[in-house]
């Protein structure tokens, strides 16, 4: 058969090129015409740099943004645009040539899109099982802080932020999901909860900010919280891993939740520079009351009068004592502000410049900051330099590495305090006013300890890391990260003599911290049949960390003005090397597999197996399975056509992680040389029997359930996630004494656990329709924790801290809280003598043990009414009741973010609800009371108090002014309910108003971009806490006297593009 | 729609099946009476412990407010309950705390009702254990008192976690001895000795130059029986056994010799004062009592010029405790030598 064709085959191939060519001409003839414009973020109003810009059919890329946003293509004429930039919905516009373009990209709402990093890992949100936040740098920038964590609060449902304190360069607490441990140190005031911070991972390097707090409020050395050494601005995102499985791969310490902090990188092919600076007043907050001048004086003198057993013998007390009697004397004729002569409002600046630029193949940052805030209270500050750099080169698409340098010096001045808390300012703000005001010489010694002491601190971090990622075939990733991280402190410090009983001072501390961290691995991702997506993962991490420092001291030097040198009158100087020297190695070996099928199911199961130097001898090792599974209910065919719906699924998991505690001395004891015995002619050697090395030391670990919906409803405008969790917290440390038949005193136990019990929510939402100008979007998040205790050491159902400083015992019960203060009962006080329990047996009134314990005294009208638990009718140390729960039931946060134009307000708020509150405070100056001839005490101004003060009066408070019952019954004592408040709150932390100056106006001095900024930070703190600040009290829930309270800032900030 | 509301029951359920730990108290193995031999007098009411340091309870770190209930009350020779401890009957009990500033006996009576109460009780929540008094003291006749063994009984300890039984703890009743000092002994019941009162001090004998010593007087406290009315006289003897009128010891604080209500009655023979029993009335220091409020504290004095022209201060006086109602008398007998009350 002779087969024809129409068209030959050859010709056929020649006339579609032919075609072809000719079509290429016809596009080549259109009118190719330059379109100029500037893409915005909507809202923001700042351009947005490298935003891919496609034309056609299929989309080609034609250019890309500027680093101001601006851009200049060459299209054909009427062709369609299309913006399309991570993180922004696309968006098609017309080409327009001959006027400049304004594009307004809507950041992109719905968070599944989100990029996340889980287990050093770069992922889409969508596929994701564990339970993370992601908060975008921006909402970092608008208040200047030392420390960036400030301004999470209130951002993450379960993420536990308090600020309480105010001194500059240190961190609050930060706990997440309620409770990991039940370790507390010290007693008193400074009863102290062993920090839980979750794990820092800066750039993809682990950095534990606990570990600079383990010694509690005593510690020696700068005492920096690590964050501090972060300038916020460089700060592109910080992401929040809650649940288990989302810390798997963080395993070996990311027990108490990790944090990831992503610094910015260059993006844009033309650099951008970006300059921040602010200008920030702070304002000391509302302190607390006192009593001044005269009325204090006849305050002191009618307490005197009426209180005392015989008329002669108060007026002889009178008399005699200058102060009260003496009042034409200049020098007790005062009415000084004890606690004004310390704080002051103080002016800020920030300033910082980025430099960047880069696109994929390569891109660099560099960010210089200088951050410099003085304290409220005198003497004490915080400066912060800092360079941080950071380059990625990828010089093929199959090699990847990435470097980067932050090098950052803080330095500060606690004054004469720790840092944390001022006792000197505690003690000197409680001085009588009637004393003189400080000069050289001073009636308060604190008062000068306060103002004089010389105190410098440096702290120098240098944290350098290497990343390279080479795909060895496609698919098969092969990585390598390696970092060292060193810290140098230096603490120097000078009293003058005058101060200290006439011989100066001088102690130099000098400590140094490095961490050497290393993490390999294989990362394989493989796609079957489109639908089933494969990756597997495995690494090593290795970490060596160390620490040393020492201490010298130096009492009477030459003179005031000569502060050494050290080591130039050896009888009085001292010194030598601290004993929390630190030598660890840990190390961890991980794989974890993800299925998806879809993207509709997803399963991740992860491993690890971890150990740590320091635990204990015999168990240094645990293995940290994982589990996860997600469902993304919206990629189901039966809503493949619903519009309302954006988004939707249904998170489970379970996992557990761990985290090493204590000190290696925990597991191994401490041995010493006795003194220098020697038997038979060898040195002697033994341990040291105050502590019982615990051979089974374990890590502490955590094991979470957690189970989470998402869900987006109408195009972004409703955003919903919710989490319920169940967190297990196994091997917490509790020391335990021991019988002495032991031969030993204590040991540490970790054999305590507890668990939480919580649920989260967060909800977003915009009322206000996508196309209008005004764009309002309200988020509120919280959650709901309750910790149980679940099992003590020995088995024992309750264990008593007991606290020998303020008999404000703490108690932790199984099956309850964790933390129980536990107090004397007080219900008001005896009106009258009727009133007054009595014996029924023997008729006499109810007894109260003095707070010496060594007398009886009988209650009568004015005492405190105090619970008889067992009904003895004497009130000792077999009443005291189980009163309130220190943690917080309730946390979380309110924000509101309105723009309109060029303008934007920005609200943000934070509660904490159902926490109770020792006021140790106010029932320090209630105590001013029982002793009227003590100038080291002020009085508290009793209006605000219903207090008893005659037969019949029906009150709260017992009776202030009866101070010789102070010294017998002691009704103001401090281990009594009577000071146990509700710390619930509601606070305004921030209200920012911001104007972005138009482009047009700043571009003719070369500014892309000009947003300048109002901010007030804790402005409004709404509680019925009768002391100044709810939140500025101890993780314990002790309000302390010398705590530093929390400023108030207000901010004029400027950030200008170039 | 199904699927995901299945999904969200599923996920609710998970929740609500946490299992939490119990809430319990804790009850040590090792909580019990650290005493277990009890022997209150009879006729007052008693709370053992008495001392507020003390503690006859050791809890061992168990949860408090533990609840302790009385089981069997037994005798200890036979084994049989014993009726009398499960009756309840009228005792005096405080409502108001006493001050010893009462002014009138009502006001006083005001203070205290009648309730029914077991007779020996156990304090609810403190372990105390309570020996009361009825208001007639006649049922007391039927509570063995030593030398009899007297009884056996246990005590129940409890809290939510747990309970356990203390057993075999012994209550030896003494017999009664209506006031102290007591010359009568407690588990036979004869009187041996004499009482002396507890202060003497500067009282010259009338017929030489010593000085009257506690040794040198005798008291002796007598009620009579049938009296109904509630007062305490006090009466001075000489070494006849004849009485000195009270008057004599004319710098006596006769307002503070004892909580009473009303003027005292001088007669010749004594001086009688309005009271209510027992004496004290609470175990709380007043101007009546010694410092320590245990007991009553009477003093009587005069003063004469001697030797020198000194002025002399002279005192007699006792501590005392007198639990039963009625017409006391205490009587002061110089039976070795009378007080010289002239000045020299």
């Amino acid at each position: 058969m002779y087969k024809s064709a129409i068209i030959p085959g050859k010709i056929k191939q020649l006339l579609t090129v032919l075609t072809l060519l000719w079509s290429v001409c016809a596009v080549a003839q259109t009118n190719m015409v330059t379109v100029r414009g500037i893409v915005y973020e909507k809202g923001a109003n700042t351009g947005v740099p490298g935003v891919p810009i496609l034309v056609g059919k299929p989309p080609k890329g034609v250019g890309t943004t500027n680093g101001d946003g601006s851009f200049v293509v060459v299209v054909p004429e009427g062709s369609e645009l299309t913006f399309q930039s991570m993180g922004y919905n696309p968006m098609k516009v017309k080409a327009k040539p001959g006027e400049l373009m304004r594009i307004y990209l809507l950041v992109k709402e719905n968070k599944l899109n989100e990029q996340v990093v889980i287990g050093y890992q770069r992922k889409s949100r969508e596929t994701v099982t564990g339970s993370t936040v992601l908060i975008s740098g921006k909402e970092l920038q608008n208040a200047p802080v030392a420390n960036v964590m400030e301004l999470l609060q209130g951002k993450v449902a379960g993420l536990n932020i308090q600020n309480n304190t105010g001194a500059p360069g240190y961190a609050g607490t930060i706990q997440m999901r309620g409770l990991s441990t039940m370790t507390i140190s010290g007693s008193g005031d400074n009863a102290f909860l062993t920090p839980t911070s979750p794990l820092f991972v800066i750039d993809g390097v682990p950095v534990d900010p606990n570990t600079n707090f383990e010694y509690g409020f005593n510690q020696a050395g700068p005492g920096l919280n690590p964050l501090s050494l972060i300038p916020q601005e460089d700060i592109e995102s910080v992401q929040i891993l809650k649940d288990a499985q989302a810390t798997a791969l963080y395993g070996s310490r990311g027990a108490y939740g990790v944090m990831i902090i992503n610094t910015k990188r260059g993006k844009s092919k033309v650099p951008i520079v970006s300059y921040t600076g602010n200008f920030f007043v702070s304002i000391p907050p509302t302190l607390r009351k006192v009593i001044g001048g005269n009325e204090e004086r006849q305050m002191r003198i009618n307490q005197i009068l009426n209180y005392t057993d015989t008329l002669a013998w108060a007026k002889e007390l009178i008399n005699r004592t200058p102060f009260l009697a003496d009042s034409l004397n200049p020098y007790y004729n005062n009415s000084t502000d004890w606690q004004g002569l310390f704080y002051k409002y103080t002016y800020n600046t920030t300033h910082n410049m980025s430099v960047s630029g880069g696109d994929d193949r390569f891109n660099y940052k560099v960010n210089l900051g200088y951050y410099k805030e003085s304290g409220i209270l005198k003497n004490t500050d915080f400066n912060r330099y800092n360079m941080n750099t950071n380059m990625q080169y990828r010089p093929t698409n199959r090699l990847k590495v990435y470097a980067s340098i932050q090098a950052a010096m803080g330095q500060n001045s606690k004054g004469s305090g720790n840092g944390i808390t001022q006792s000197d300012v505690g003690k000197a703000g409680n001085q009588s006013s009637l004393l003189p005001a400080p000069s050289f010489y001073s009636a308060s010694a604190n008062a000068v300890a306060a103002l004089r002491n010389d105190n410098i601190n440096k702290t120098a971090n240098i944290l350098s890391s290497v990343d390279v990622d080479y795909e060895v075939i496609p698919g098969l990733h092969a990585t390598t990260n390696f970092s060292y991280n060193y810290t140098g402190e230096t603490e120097d410090n000078f009293i003058p003599a005058a101060i200290n009983n006439n011989f100066d001072e001088v102690t130099a501390y000098n400590g140094r911290r490095h961490t050497l961290y290393s993490r390999s691995g294989l990362n394989y991702f493989k796609t079957l049949n489109e639908k089933h997506n494969l990756s597997f993962y495995f690494f090593n991490e290795l970490r060596k960390s160390g620490a040393q420092a020492s201490k010298l001291r130096l009492r009477g030097t030459a003179s005031d003005e000569l502060k050494g040198p050290l080591g130039s009158s050896s009888s009085f100087s001292s010194g030598g090397v601290l004993d929390n020297a630190a030598d660890e190695r840990d190390m961890g070996l991980a794989g974890s597999a993800t299925y998806s099928f879809m993207n509709k199911y997803i399963l991740d199961v992860s491993f690890r197996r971890d150990a740590s130097s320091k635990l204990g001898r015999k168990t240094p090792f645990s293995n940290n399975p994982s589990f996860g599974f997600k469902w993304n209910i919206n990629r189901e065919n039966y809503f493949k056509d619903k519009t309302w719906l954006d988004y939707a699924d249904i998170r489970l998991t379970w996992g557990r992680n761990v985290v090493p505690q204590g000190n290696i001395f925990y597991a191994y004891g401490t041995y010493d040389d006795r003194n220098g015995g020697r038997y038979n002619d060898k040195p002697m050697s033994g341990i040291d029997y105050s502590l019982l090395p615990n051979n089974h030391l374990r890590a502490l670990s955590t094991t979470q359930f957690n189970s989470g919906i998402d869900i987006g409803l109408w195009n972004g405008k409703f955003n919903v996630m919710l989490d319920a969790y169940l967190k297990y917290v196994d091997n917490s440390l509790i020391k335990v004494d021991l019988p002495n038949t032991s031969g030993f005193k204590e040991t540490w136990s970790d054999d305590a656990g507890l668990m939480d019990v919580g649920f989260e929510w967060d909800f977003t939402y915009r009322p206000l329709p996508k196309t209008s100008k005004l764009q309002w979007t309200i988020g509120f998040n919280g959650a709901i924790n309750k910790d149980y205790v679940r099992y003590l050491p020995n088995g024992a159902r309750e264990m008593l801290e007991y606290d020998s400083t303020n008999r404000q015992s703490i108690l932790r019960r199984v099956g309850r809280n964790t933390f129980t203060n536990v107090l004397l009962n007080t219900r008001g006080a005896y009106s009258t003598m009727a009133d007054v329990q009595v014996d029924p047996a023997t008729g006499r009134p109810i007894m109260v043990m003095n707070y010496a314990g060594n007398a009886f005294m009988l209650g009568r009208p004015g005492d405190p009414i105090w619970t008889d638990l067992n009904g003895d009718y004497i009130i000792n140390e077999l009443d005291y009741i189980y009163a309130g729960n220190s943690q917080p039931l309730i946390t979380g946060g309110l924000t509101s973010y309105l723009t309109y134009g060029s303008w934007s307000m920005n609200i943000t708020a934070s509660y904490t609800a159902i926490r109770s509150i020792l006021n140790n405070a106010v029932q320090y100056r209630f105590e001013g009371y029982s002793n009227p001839t003590n100038t080291n005490m002020a009085l508290v101004p009793l209006d605000d108090y219903i207090y008893w003060s005659k037969n019949g009066d029906k009150a709260k408070y017992p009776n202030p002014f009866d101070y010789v019952r102070q010294g017998q019954v002691r009704p103001y004592r401090v281990d009594q309910t009577l000071f146990e408040e509700d710390g619930s709150y509601f606070k305004i932390q921030t209200i920012t108003l911001s104007y972005t100056i138009p482009r047009d106006r700043t571009i003719r001095w070369g500014v892309t971009s000009c947003r300048s900024y109002l901010t007030v930070t804790n402005p409004f703190i709404f509680s019925k806490y009768s002391g100044p600040n709810p939140e500025a009290v101890s993780a314990l829930g002790r309000d302390q006297k010398d705590g530093y309270p929390v400023r108030k800032t207000v901010t004029v900030g400027l950030n200008v593009q170039f | 729609m199904k699927k995901l509301l299945l999904a969200m029951t599923t996920m609710g359920l998970l929740h609500a099946c946490v299992k939490l730990p119990a809430d319990a108290d804790y009850l040590s193995r090792g909580a019990g009476y650290t005493q277990s031999n009890f022997q209150p007098i009879l006729g007052r009411t008693t709370v053992m412990p008495n001392d507020p340091f003390a503690t006859i309870f050791n809890a061992d770190h168990s949860t408090l407010p533990l609840t302790f209930k009385m089981l069997s009350v037994r005798d200890a020779e036979t084994g049989d309950t014993v009726d009398i401890f499960n009756k309840t009957f009228d005792v005096l009990v405080w409502k108001e705390a006493y001050t010893g500033l009462e002014k009138t006996r009502e006001e006083v009576e005001k203070k205290r009702v009648i309730e029914k109460h077991h007779l020996f009780e156990v304090r609810e929540h403190s372990g105390q254990l309570v020996f009361w008094t009825p208001q007639d003291l006649q049922y007391l006749n039927a509570v063995k008192v030593q030398p009899h063994k007297g009884y056996k009984f246990d005590i129940e300890v409890s809290n939510s976690g747990g309970s356990k039984v203390i057993h075999n703890l012994e209550l030896q009743p003494l017999r009664q001895q209506p006031f102290e000092p007591s010359n009568i002994d407690p588990v036979t019941g004869n009187s041996y000795g004499t009482l002396r009162p507890s202060t003497v001090s500067g009282i010259k004998n009338y017929n030489d130059d010593s000085y009257l010593s506690s040794s040198d007087v005798q008291m002796v406290f007598y009620k009579d029986l049938k009296s109904t009315e509630n007062t305490l006289t006090f009466e001075f003897r000489d070494s006849a056994y004849a009485p000195i009128d009270p008057k004599k010891f004319n710098s006596t604080q006769w307002e503070k010799v004892c909580h009473h209500f009303g003027e005292p009655v001088f007669t010749s023979e004594g001086v009688t004062y309005q009271v209510a029993y027992p004496i004290p009335l609470a175990g709380i220091t007043t101007q009546y009592t010694t410092i320590n409020g245990i007991a009553a504290q009477s003093l009587f004095s005069f003063n004469r010029i001697g030797t020198g022209g000194i002025r002399q201060d002279c005192v007699i006086g006792t501590q005392f405790k007198i639990y039963e109602p009625g017409a006391w008398k205490i009587i002061f007998w110089f039976y070795r030598g009378n007080p010289d009350f002239r000045n020299n």
